[in-house]
């Protein structure tokens, strides 16, 4: 029987509708439901709307991921490589 | 290489440097700080005011190949710190075996800058004096065929000193599996052969006189044994004991007795054949073998000979004192084939030589 997962928090940071971006949103949400069930909450902030939120974060690149809870990642790109992600990410 | 920036947007064209610049300072930072996913991004932000740079295909493409020249930088760097830094010694040769590069370990271990070496082949640091089972056939065959070669060789320093060092030699291959370069490190173990022969030496010596201690002696006994039966000569075993010496040490004090025994050993080595042995099994005792003997005059004639030498006087310090030994034989195959056995028959007639009257020999085999 797994434990039931730990909450994870996450905030993306996108720059609009580019195609990367929304590559990164749909791999990262894909991610989270395989391996976190419903334990998981995915903030999305647009460079283009909040540069100030992106200029706190010390963010350089879009689209770029960074986990808040349980611990902290900070990953740049459209998490395609998804075996480095869940490495990375430590999801499994 | 070509920065891919020309296709950015039109208001980007004015800060194409500044652009470049921030980009290759992220990809730095990246590399250090944070991992590239997938490594597709859609814009950099400048960390300086926080405005959003839309990147195009192309400079995507740009980010990802200066993210990817940092990275193969950080490698180089750090393969350029273990060459400079690393504890042994480095040459890298090319194909051909022109030496391309070496560490400054090497330089201190050979004596020669890295200018007196780049352009040269290794040659000129290969001693005359080859560790046992060297062979550079076999360690080029070795290198060919296996891609390396590991094992013991003695160099020289350019100031002529010859010196142990363990190498590897390893091939360099190009992805095509041709060879470009090889690698040899080198790490100096003179000291640790130095150790190992101290060691051997006092194993086997004994260390007042370098004679052969009771070990060694065991060995080349059974060595003369089996000469002896193959040539089917005779091996004669003989007990020597000084006379008197204990009055010696007693009256002269334990140095000069030292010193005695020194001469002694020294007088018996002289006297005895080139491969016969002379051993020290403690105090004034020592056991002779005489191989390769056609009968036992031959025996008796040199054993005068072992006499007269020892009691020749010595000069010890300011003084000059005399002694004499006795000398105990038993011979292989007559009076038996077991060394232990010999050398009680060989001690039975020595003790016989003393009671005879002492400065003389006696051989076993008159004891009945």
């Amino acid at each position: 029987m797994m434990d039931e997962p730990l909450y994870h928090r996450y905030r993306l940071y996108v720059a609009g509708d580019a195609p990367n971006s929304l590559r990164a949103r749909h791999n990262l949400e894909r991610l989270c439901r395989r391996y976190l069930g419903d334990a998981y909450a995915i903030e999305v902030v647009d460079a283009l709307n909040e540069p100030q939120r992106v200029l706190e974060e010390g963010v350089l690149v879009t689209p770029f991921l960074v986990q808040l809870e349980p611990w902290t990642v900070r990953l740049a790109g459209d998490l395609s490589d998804e075996a480095a992600a869940i490495a990375l990410m430590r999801l499994a | 290489m070509k920065p891919l920036l020309t296709l950015a947007p039109k208001a980007l064209l004015r800060t194409n440097e500044p652009l470049r610049e921030l980009i290759t300072k992220l990809a730095r930072a990246h590399d250090e700080v944070e991992r590239l996913v997938g490594s597709s991004v859609d814009a950099v932000v400048d960390p300086e005011t926080g405005r959003t740079f839309m990147l195009s295909g192309a400079q995507e493409a740009y980010v990802r190949l200066q993210r990817e020249t940092a990275a193969q930088a950080e490698r180089l760097r750090l393969a350029a710190n273990v060459f400079k830094y690393a504890h042994e010694g480095i040459l890298i040769t090319d194909a051909h075996g022109i030496i391309v590069d070496v560490n400054d370990m090497f330089s201190e271990m050979t004596g020669y800058a890295s200018e007196e070496l780049i352009g040269k082949t290794p040659r000129r640091f290969r001693s005359l004096h080859r560790a046992q089972g060297f062979s550079v056939t076999r360690m080029w065959r070795d290198v060919n065929d296996q891609g390396y070669w590991h094992g013991e060789i003695w160099n020289r320093h350019k100031d002529g000193k010859e010196y142990l060092v363990r190498l590897t030699v390893s091939a360099v291959r190009t992805p095509d599996g041709s060879i470009s370069h090889f690698v040899a490190t080198f790490s100096d173990v003179t000291l640790l052969y130095e150790q190992q022969q101290r060691l051997e030496r006092l194993a086997h010596y004994d260390p007042l006189t370098h004679l052969p201690n009771r070990a060694l002696l065991g060995d080349r006994f059974q060595q003369a044994l089996v000469q002896s039966r193959r040539a089917e000569t005779l091996l004669a075993v003989g007990y020597l004991d000084l006379d008197g010496f204990k009055a010696i040490n007693d009256n002269l004090g334990h140095n000069a007795g030292d010193q005695l025994l020194v001469q002694v050993a020294h007088r018996i080595r002289l006297h005895l054949r080139g491969g016969d042995t002379v051993a020290r099994f403690g105090g004034d005792e020592f056991v002779l073998l005489l191989s390769g003997l056609d009968a036992i005059q031959t025996c008796t004639q040199i054993l005068e000979r072992l006499l007269q030498a020892v009691a020749e006087p010595y000069q010890l310090d300011e003084r000059k004192i005399c002694v004499h030994a006795s000398i105990g034989v038993a011979f292989f195959p007559r009076d038996g084939s077991d060394p232990d056995l010999l050398l009680r028959e060989a001690d039975q007639a020595l003790y016989l030589a003393k009671q005879l009257g002492r400065n003389r020999y006696h051989l076993y085999h008159q004891l009945a």
